[in-house]
């Protein structure tokens, strides 16, 4: 009968004159940005039109995995809830209380401590949430909801994260929006640097002002963040195989993984300059662009020479036949091809930008 | 638009406008996840090709009028950036992948060697008929958003937790809502052999049992093959 279905599905005439969804709608339907009446004619195109069910599919199947975790059994610690809801009641009336009881104007190291929390410790914080929301977005598209369950540790912390954003924890209505928890993340770490620069709450007066968060540590966590992104941003598959190869260090050493990326070779290219693009047509051969003109190539699937081009000009993407024949793009749109391994390049071209279909 | 894409239409415009900075603000974070779509729609890496030329469109390399002619014109913020990208994405994949198929060449029809099997009995062709009827008209009786979830589950063959994303709603949800759309088609076809083809009821009891026999045109092996390796929770598949 299920077979019955799915052939009377597909003997449907297709009965969706109008046309088809675009890329925004289609996209704003996704996020659920859409009103009802939208919406509805969004599904009503949908429901009969091919295309689009194809669309919605792709949409689906390219959905950003989320470690939504499974239901956290309390099984035998059931009887810590109660003990734990009433220490953090003591916790509340402590904190709540705490003003009244030291009244006193002159600086006080437990007030101070009271109403500015460390500003670096909240930054420090938020900078690891930002990298949490970067490693998610990064998180293998494979995985599913359903894989391994977060250890307890992580769900209490993810807990407490929503608590302190007013929020009530369900596990089972998981937060589908990596984009929007990369942005909260930010939100809260432009939040948590505010706070650090904030004058001292009034309660407090002549308490002296929080020391302000080392800029070195901000700026070490941003770079440690942007390094992280970076190392994980470029990853070239070779085709037809389980050869991959990606670029660590801000760009300025290749690794090279032969089993899918269950493990990494570390290969120096010897320069110092940042890698933008990567292509590789066969197991052993890759071509890697980057910043000021370096083209490099491995024809080994180990060692890494240089190339001469013709322009010290950022190219932003290569495109391998084979070890010989390769298509490089500069950052100004222009295309350099060579056919003999670098030794000689093409006169540059325009780059020709397909129509934007709707 | 809503407010919290408001930062997306900004840096979306300041690309369009090449703000280099911009630009490598959004290289940096949409990067990554423009490579994860492109991977997940071909784990060979065919679809990155698709992804690395989206840059030269949103780039605008292209002016008319004296303007740049960026993709990023066409976001105005009904949804976030990514999934925006997303969507073209998916756009660019899906028309290639109809544009492939249609090029493809038809499979040769093998030769049947094996004898020529009884003759269709016409009453079963008759009942089988009936039942396709009804079903087809059952389906028309659906509402727009219990076709599309049929279409997703059997058609495009995503899986419960994909349509359960997809609705917004937790896979529990999508299997209860599923069986509920068969068990509704099971009844509206039972009442239309009833009422329609004037069917009793061991009538019907056999015009099912036929159905649910009958192998079709299709190879249903295959079929079963692919299901088996589908993720998906254990779910009830007759109606």
């Amino acid at each position: 009968m299920d077979r019955l279905i799915r052939d009377a599905l597909e003997a449907r005439e297709p009965a969706a004159p109008a046309p088809c969804l675009d890329p925004e709608t289609l996209a704003g339907w996704v996020d659920g940005a859409l009103d009802a009446r939208a919406r509805a004619a969004v599904e009503a195109h949908a429901a009969d039109c091919a295309r689009c069910q194809m669309l919605l599919a792709a949409m689906a199947r390219t959905e950003p995995a989320v470690a939504t975790g499974s239901r956290w059994h309390f099984g035998g610690i059931r009887w810590l809830i109660p003990a734990v809801a009433a220490a953090a009641a003591v916790a509340l009336w402590v904190e709540v209380r705490e003003p009244a009881v030291a009244p006193s104007p002159g600086p006080s190291a437990a007030t101070t401590t009271m109403t500015a929390p460390p500003p670096a410790a909240e930054t420090f914080r938020a900078a690891a949430d930002r990298e949490k929301a970067v490693a998610s977005i990064e998180a293998p598209a494979k995985t599913k909801p359903s894989e391994p369950a977060p250890r307890r540790d992580e769900l209490k912390e993810r807990q407490l994260q929503k608590k302190e954003a007013g929020q009530t924890l369900d596990a089972a209505t998981p937060t589908t929006d990596l984009r929007a928890r990369a942005e909260t993340s930010n939100k809260r770490a432009a939040a948590g640097a505010e706070t650090a620069q904030a004058p001292p709450a009034p309660v407090a007066p002549a308490a002296p002002a929080a020391p302000p968060p080392p800029p070195a540590s901000r700026e070490a966590a941003a770079s440690r963040i942007q390094a992280f992104a970076r190392a994980q941003l470029i990853e070239i598959i070779t085709p037809g195989s389980a050869v991959r190869w990606r670029f660590i260090r801000g760009g300025s050493a290749v690794e090279r993984s032969a089993d899918g990326g269950a493990t990494w070779q570390v290969q120096p290219i010897g320069v110092a300059v940042r890698l933008t693009a990567g292509s590789s047509p066969a197991p052993s051969v890759c071509w890697a662009v980057g910043d000021g003109g370096l083209v490099v190539l491995s024809t080994d699937g180990a060692a890494w020479h240089r190339l001469t081009f013709p322009e010290a000009v950022d190219l932003v993407a290569v495109q391998a036949r084979d070890e010989k024949a390769a298509t490089v793009r500069t950052a100004d749109g222009r295309r350099f091809s060579t056919t003999d391994g670098g030794l000689t390049w093409s006169a540059p071209q325009e780059f020709p930008a397909a129509p934007f279909k709707e | 638009m809503a407010a919290s894409y408001e930062r997306d239409v900004e840096l979306a415009q300041q690309c369009a406008a090449g703000d280099e900075r911009a630009w490598e603000r959004f290289i940096l974070e949409y990067r990554p996840i423009l490579y994860r779509a492109a991977d997940a729609l071909d784990p060979s890496g065919g679809a990155r090709e698709i992804a690395d030329s989206l840059y030269a469109e949103l780039y605008g390399l292209k002016e008319r009028g004296g303007e740049r002619q960026s993709l990023f014109h066409y976001f105005h913020g009904k949804s976030s950036l990514a999934t925006w990208l997303r969507a073209v994405l998916a756009q660019r994949f899906v028309d290639r992948e109809r544009v492939r198929k249609r090029l493809e060449p038809l499979p040769e029809i093998e030769k049947d060697d094996a004898p020529a099997s009884a003759p269709p009995d016409p009453d079963r062709s008759r009942q089988l008929t009936l039942v396709r009827r009804a079903l087809d008209q059952a389906i028309t009786t659906l509402t727009d958003r219990d076709r599309l979830r049929l279409a997703c589950y059997y058609l495009q063959e995503l899986t419960l937790a994909q349509i359960a994303k997809m609705f917004r709603e937790h896979e529990a949800t999508a299997s209860r809502q599923l069986t509920r759309i068969r068990r509704e088609l099971r009844d509206e076809v039972m009442r239309r052999l009833k009422d329609d083809a004037g069917l009793g009821p061991h009538e019907i009891a056999r015009c099912l049992e036929l159905a649910a026999e009958d192998p079709g045109p299709l190879d249903l092996s295959k079929s079963l093959g692919a299901a088996a390796e589908r993720k998906e929770s254990e779910f009830d598949r007759s109606i």
